[in-house]
């Protein structure tokens, strides 16, 4: 326990970026997030789109990502794909609409990957965004950190 | 504090793993948007073997053909988890519950599935233990006596966990079972000294733990025997009531008796109802041929809200120059009339039915 503590003050210095402690999910700035748990960052009009520290935490050892086709659309709210963890296949939702421009295939042979990296090597897939204005109906970092309270208190 | 969160439990006989799946397909999209409760379906299946999303099927020993000659069936799903046996004996759980709403993860849901196998096996002195990392399941030393594989699609769970009672453990020789080469499979009937209650008590036991454990107030428990096919599970408002059993009855065309129980949701919105609703002669001899019956679980004056206040078997449509036999006409218990205002007292009926002769099974 005490460990992976350090190790995320660690990351979150090394990473420069702010750090909520609830537990030890770290949340980042200059992302957006949806309340099921992925983050998206945008680059112009196209997008990276990962699952949160929150979510792989509360999920477990990924041990299997499911990737959409490039080519394939994606709809803000809706799966794209999936993760396999302690026997549970869970439903990844995209977070913004548009087509898949790259999927992250080095989550085929390392789907750890999502757990130890769920916001930079992690990634899952990119994106070109097909209406920018969804953005704005998903959080911020500090919504998104007080929504991942909330959500912790309810058990 | 934490309001009441309400589980209703379904409790069914054997039944055909394709069925069960369609069932939590449906029911799965009725939670998602708010249409029921949550729920937890308890069965058991005819011999099947299941893979997971990732189609591990080279953990398959045998071919397709000679799982038939076994009298077994392969299914393909999208539940997590690698390949296993499901069959008489052993018991089945599938929670179709909200995630989201309790702010639970698959980790912690998993957690407290093997908590539900680990406490039941422990009230019959058998010790077991969840997996270590990588090895979800419960473990007596390193035998196997629970298995679980479950989705969870828009927070919604569906499949569930598999426990041992005493199923045929050698349909177990044909597949590495779990993908876990070098690890053997168990029952409870094999770990324990104690005489084994019937099933139908250790189904009981799996689900008032799973309650238990995830802080559920256990509610409505359909018990429905015989019963190897779901017809229609399905919310309606009372005025409806004529409109849905006729299409029942359309939609029936197989030769066995079927079952209809109709029950009461708590909690609902509820709207005054000047007159107890009752089924017309008129509506009667518009359901053509068949006799439909619905006697009362309970008499008319004690029925409460949850609970079970009418019922009845009806055959398929029957042969030509059938005559129609009187059919019991279905009120509103005059208990629940007075708890009715401003809303419409929904019930819930669930239909099920037996289109081949299913082979009993003991104490379910």
């Amino acid at each position: 326990m005490a460990s992976r503590l350090l190790w995320a003050s660690r990351a979150a210095s090394y990473l420069r970026i702010s750090a909520f402690h609830r537990g030890f999910s770290t949340v980042i700035k200059d992302l957006k997030y949806a309340d099921t748990h992925e983050w998206v960052k945008v680059d112009g009009s196209s997008a990276t789109i990962g699952i949160t520290d929150h979510a792989q935490d509360h999920l477990g050892d990924v041990v299997y990502v499911e990737l959409p086709e490039v080519g394939a659309t994606v709809a803000q709210g809706k799966n794209f794909g999936a993760v396999e963890s302690v026997k549970a296949t869970s439903d990844v939702n995209s977070p913004v609409s548009g087509e898949v421009v790259e999927v992250n295939s080095e989550l085929v042979g390392s789907p750890g990957l999502v757990n130890g990296s769920p916001y930079e090597n992690g990634w899952i897939i990119k994106v070109k965004l097909s209406d920018a204005g969804e953005l704005n109906s998903l959080m911020d970092s500090n919504q998104y950190s007080k929504f991942c309270e909330e959500e912790d208190a309810k058990h | 504090m934490r309001l009441q969160r309400s589980l209703e439990a379904c409790k069914f006989g054997v039944i055909n793993y394709f069925d069960a799946l369609k069932l939590q397909e449906r029911l799965v999209s009725e939670r998602k948007s708010g249409k029921i409760l949550d729920t937890i379906l308890s069965l058991q299946h005819p011999p099947t073997y299941t893979l997971g999303k990732r189609r591990t099927d080279h953990n398959l020993l045998v071919s397709e053909a000679d799982l038939k000659t076994m009298g077994a069936e392969l299914h393909y799903t999208e539940r997590g988890g690698d390949i296993t046996f499901h069959g008489p004996r052993q018991a089945i759980l599938y929670p179709i519950v909200s995630l989201r709403d309790i702010g639970f993860g698959a980790r912690n849901y998993v957690e407290g599935l093997e908590s539900v196998m680990i406490e039941v096996a422990s009230f019959y002195g058998v010790n077991a233990h969840a997996g270590k990392t990588g090895e979800t399941g419960v473990w007596v030393g390193d035998r196997k006596i629970g298995a679980i594989g479950v989705r969870i699609s828009s927070g919604i769970t569906s499949h569930g966990l598999a426990f041992n009672i005493d199923p045929d453990l050698s349909y177990f020789k044909h597949i590495v079972p779990c993908g876990i080469p070098d690890k053997g499979v168990t029952s409870l009937k094999t770990e324990t000294q104690k005489e084994l209650p019937p099933d139908e008590v250790i189904h009981e036991q799996l689900i008032h733990c799973f309650a238990k454990i995830f802080r559920w107030s256990l509610q409505v428990l359909l018990n429905v025997k015989d019963c190897t096919q779901i017809i229609a599970l399905k919310e309606l408002q009372l005025s409806n009531i004529y409109n849905l059993t006729k299409f029942m009855v359309s939609k029936l065309n197989l030769n066995n008796r079927y079952y209809i129980r109709l029950f009461t949701l708590p909690e609902t919105p509820v709207k005054s109802l000047p007159e107890p609703v009752s089924i017309s002669d008129e509506t009667r001899s518009d359901l053509n041929g068949s006799d439909i019956q619905f006697p009362s679980a309970k008499t008319h004056d004690e029925a409460s809200v949850g609970e079970v206040i009418g019922g009845g078997s009806f055959p398929a449509p029957p042969p030509l120059g059938h005559s129609m036999r009187e059919s019991s006409r279905f009120l509103v218990p005059p208990s629940l009339r007075s708890s009715i205002s401003n809303g419409a007292l929904r019930l819930r009926l669930v239909a099920v039915g037996s289109p081949k002769p299913s082979p009993r099974v003991s104490g379910l």
